[in-house]
């Protein structure tokens, strides 16, 4: 339909050169075009009902498209209720396996009929259930996750063919170098602390059908509650109908208390190296503790993010990727969490410069506590990275949730965002400084490198940067 | 694309269409639901110079997206000069005539937005989403390099953009398990010299090989105004942004004409049957059919067929593998659809310990089974129950439409394309599924077991199934 308008366009061509100078002064294409002032940040407004049985209600009114997202965050997770290693990776799937009154089958037609999907998780710290409709199926859906909720009948066969799937992923992503750094990581950050644990094939085969069944129960009652519903419906809809849909759910449960160890102090750096035969990529991972979220340096850390990896033209991509192409991508990110997080630089790099990477990223990390001082431009393009982004999350339902929801989850003030925003813009180049040798001391660090040991064992060590400690993928010392 | 991972081939590549230009096509029919479609709202015009520009307002959220895309991709590069498409993806963010390198980066992540490209075998796209005082900026960036790329290329540039390739080569198929199968897969069911036959990346040594000028070449080419549409969509004035786009983009000078490859539909005589060892712990088994192209009237049919032979637990070959026999951890089959040709691919991952040749033929009675009777009418209401709540859905980005848009442009000449593929999805029937499964799911096919290192006793028929090795690995593989 479209292209049949060149031909004529074709005659246009001719007149262009004189509509051209007509217009006087040429452009001039070596300067930016004037920008104006930046779109206002808003928060989407909230407000907040308690509901009979105890679960704190947030509506996010949104009426330009017929749909709804409804997502209940559960406070607490595995950690919290001590659950056994591995049982909370089953409780997703094992709630799609029928209730007591619905056949998984028929569980899952109703829901394919409705064409929406129903979704529980349980993390290490927190829970979720929820999903998104049309507006004018929501009632037919929350039923159905009711009923999946308080009715899920966790056959023991379903966890049997459930437990073979887990352990042959588990087995193929031994495979994969990527896999093997983050799994070997956490411990030698976080030590003997819950953090530190990683699901294993032996963790996997222990998890009995009542394990994923008591999880369950004991995480996903209303006294634990924040149901946010976001979305084409008003408060007053919102809460007639959870009010309707949750009256098969009872007030109960407790609050679960929530206290983590500050992670423990980090030894010199260290290199740690997983032999993986004929991999061609080497994957590089370097990491460090960073303090609990909301802590007072979390916006400082951010911005010294931005600036050593979190960006394309951060300083590790710049260097290892664009300068030396030793990497497709070089990157970090600091990991925030209840607990202390960690802050991560990570990438995978050609075999045969996996010891010029190392070199260049030491380089990197090294010069951000203060010998390479973070300049204006890195500054400006970290903060506004940070900040300016936050319109464009509020573009879908789905991430309405998540920027109201931080704010309400973690009881934070109202006006969190704004705090946060002048936080990051608070930030100087000797705060960048400052947060980067306490954060990512170039001497405390735990440097994990997995790939062809064969090829790359000797040049890393002749770098001379930490002593090599060699590790089985399971992170066991070898001798 | 030009970070992270990339979808790039393996998504799209593994290709596949026998005779779908033969087909008979079917018969009009009125939508058999009434569930409407929302419309992108759309202006669309073209400059002199042969740009085609859509612009569609949308004021929920101060933020723009910008969406170029050219209709090159892959196939249009020559035998022995491979992979210049997705090369040039790279160069597109090292800078033009008017912008140095790191300009790009500054104006869309340095003030808040994000930048990303991407290549297959059929188009070229790069984007950003920004927030909406920028849109200016970014007309500047994207006509710069539309209109003045070469002026800042040299051959350090290309240099250094090979060496990333060479490490998105390793990262994306040489380092990841199974990730060389469908550049295998591509390189056997279109034959040497057809322009589906080459992955997307390209050959290494091609890319090695390659002087500045056939680059340039290659550029001046494919890249001209004539063969790029320009999508805004999100918060912005009309007016003012025309005005703006006639300054930046009005005085690039119109490409050559523009022919396109003749690109033959995928087809297969005879079945044939391979073996690959991979750095891998355990069996895979993959089967490829001939299947048809973005254009060809069985597309709709056969994008359902997918969904209702594979899917949820109580589709075909999952409940019978995942569930009944507990075979499988996954199985899929699924229409791949390139612009001109494509597949129907079907992969699975077989439960530790399960015989392949078992396997295969357990699959094919559950195959040759649909074939005979078809999808049941829930089985259809299912597989079209989501479209609705989907359609708006995918209005909530920025990014989202422009793409759409973009790519109904490119592949269909009509932005609204989305519009009439819901239409005609909405009008398959089960015959219509029943008759395309019979006509794609037939005899000649590619069947091929990744196996462990060392283990082609693995795989299905091992006795009939030749030893074969990808020809683009970037280490050249021993040949067994």
């Amino acid at each position: 339909m479209s292209r049949s308008i060149r031909a004529i366009a074709a005659v246009l061509v001719l007149m262009l050169p004189a509509a051209l100078a007509a217009q006087g002064t040429p452009l001039d294409r070596t300067h930016a075009p004037p920008v104006a002032p930046a779109p206002v940040f808003k928060v989407p407004a909230w407000t907040v009902d308690t509901l009979s049985n105890g679960a704190r209600l947030v509506v996010v009114e949104k009426h330009d498209l017929p749909i709804v997202s409804l997502s209940i965050h559960f406070d607490g997770g595995s950690i919290q209720l001590g659950a056994k290693e591995g049982v909370s990776s089953f409780v997703g799937a094992m709630m799609r396996e029928g209730t007591a009154t619905r056949t998984a089958d028929q569980l899952n037609n109703e829901l394919a009929l409705l064409g929406t999907n129903v979704g529980f998780g349980v993390g290490t710290e927190s829970g979720t259930a929820g999903f998104s409709s049309l507006t004018r199926t929501f009632d037919q859906t929350i039923d159905i996750m009711m009923d999946m909720m308080l009715h899920s009948s966790f056959p023991a066969p379903a966890l049997e063919r459930l437990r073979t799937q887990s352990l042959a992923a588990y087995t193929r992503s031994q495979d994969v170098v990527g896999t093997i750094a983050f799994q070997v990581m956490p411990k030698l950050v976080y030590g003997d602390q819950p953090y530190g644990i990683v699901t294993n094939d032996a963790d996997l085969k222990a998890v009995t059908r009542d394990d994923v069944a008591n999880l369950a129960k004991a995480l996903f009652v209303p006294a634990n509650a924040t149901v946010y519903v976001v979305g084409d419906m008003t408060r007053a809809m919102a809460k007639a109908k959870l009010e309707r849909a949750f009256k098969v759910w009872p007030a109960g449960g407790q609050k679960l208390a929530t206290s983590y160890p500050a992670a423990p102090a980090p030894g010199s750096t260290t290199i740690y190296m997983v032999d993986m035969p004929n991999k061609p990529q080497s994957e590089i991972v370097l990491a460090h503790a960073i303090p609990p979220e909301y802590s007072p340096d979390m916006a400082r850390i951010d911005v010294a993010d931005a600036i050593l990896g979190g960006l394309f033209q951060s300083r590790l991509n710049l260097n290892i990727r664009e300068v030396h192409g030793y990497s497709y991508g070089f990157n970090s990110r600091s990991s925030w969490r209840k607990g202390p997080g960690v802050e991560l630089a990570a990438g995978a790099v050609t075999r045969e410069k996996t010891d010029s990477s190392l070199i260049q990223a030491m380089k990197e990390i090294r010069g951000m506590t203060g010998g390479v001082p973070a300049t204006a431009d890195e500054l400006v393009a970290a903060k506004n990275s940070l900040t300016l982004s936050l319109p464009s999350r509020v573009q879908s339902i789905a991430g309405i949730s998540t920027v109201v929801s931080r704010i309400v989850d973690n009881n934070l003030p109202r006006d969190w965002w704004a705090q946060y925003i002048a936080q990051v813009n608070a930030t100087s180049a000797a705060d960048v400084a400052s947060v980067s040798a306490k954060y990512m001391d170039p001497e405390h660090l735990v440097v994990v490198i997995v790939g062809d040991g064969s090829k790359i064992s000797d040049p890393v060590r002749a770098t001379a940067i930490a002593p090599v400690v060699v590790l089985d993928k399971t992170g066991k010392r070898m001798p | 694309m030009k970070a992270i991972s990339l979808t790039l081939t393996l998504a799209v590549a593994i290709p596949a269409a026998a005779g779908a230009q033969t087909k008979p096509v079917p018969p009009a029919r009125t939508p058999r639901t009434t569930a409407a479609a929302p419309r992108i709202p759309l202006e669309e015009y073209h400059l002199a110079n042969g740009l085609t520009v859509l612009l569609s307002v949308d004021h929920s959220a101060p933020v723009v997206a910008v969406d170029v895309e050219h209709h090159v991709g892959s196939k249009n590069e020559e035998v022995g000069r491979t992979g210049f498409a997705h090369l040039f993806e790279h160069v597109m963010f090292t800078g033009s005539g008017h912008v140095p390198y790191g300009t790009h980066d500054k104006f869309t992540e340095g003030v808040g937005g994000s930048n990303n490209g991407s290549t297959n075998n059929d188009k070229t796209n790069f984007y950003e989403s920004v927030p909406s005082n920028y849109l200016q900026t970014e007309l500047w960036l994207e006509s710069d390099r539309l209109g003045w790329l070469l002026d800042a290329l040299d051959i350090a540039k290309l240099n250094a953009q090979r060496d990333i390739v060479k490490n998105e080569r390793r990262q994306s198929y040489d380092n990841r398990p199974y990730g060389r199968v469908g550049e295998i897969m591509d390189a056997e069911l279109y034959p040497e010299g057809h322009p589906y036959h080459w992955p997307v990346i390209g050959s290494m040594t091609d890319l090695s090989a390659a002087s500045d000028a056939d680059v340039k070449a290659f550029y001046n080419k494919w890249y001209g105004p004539n063969n790029t549409v320009l999508v805004i969509v999100g918060d912005f004035n009309p007016a003012e942004t025309k005005a703006w786009v006639q300054k930046y983009f009005g005085a690039i000078p119109r490409g050559g004409a523009i022919t396109r490859p003749v690109v033959p539909a995928a087809h297969l005589d005879h079945a044939k049957r391979f073996v690959y060892e991979d750095a891998v712990s355990q069996p895979e088994l993959f089967i490829e059919w001939p299947g048809v192209g973005d254009k060809s009237p069985d597309r709709a049919a056969l994008s359902i067929m997918g969904s209702i032979i594979s899917g949820d637990r109580t589709q075909w070959l999952t409940q019978e593998f995942v569930y009944n026999r507990k075979w499988a951890s996954s199985i899929s089959l699924r229409a791949g659809m390139n612009e001109n040709a494509g597949d129907v691919g079907l992969s699975v991952v077989p439960t530790p310990g399960i015989d392949l040749t078992r396997l295969e033929g357990a699959i094919d009675s559950v195959i040759d089974r649909f074939r005979r009777e078809g999808p049941t009418a829930e089985q259809m209401k299912k597989a079209t129950a989501g479209i609705e709540f989907g359609s708006y859905n995918r209005l909530q980005s920025m990014l989202g439409k422009a793409m759409t848009l973009a790519s109904g442009w490119i592949y269909h000449d009509d932005p609204a394309f989305y519009a009439k593929d819901l239409t005609e999805t909405l009008a398959v029937t089960a015959a219509d599924v029943k008759r395309v499964a019979d006509t794609y799911l037939g005899p000649n096919r590619i069947v091929l077991s990744a196996v462990p290192m060392g283990k082609r006793n693995l795989a299905s028929h091992p006795d009939q199934s030749t030893p074969i090795t990808s020809p683009f690995a970037l280490t050249k593989q021993a040949v067994p």
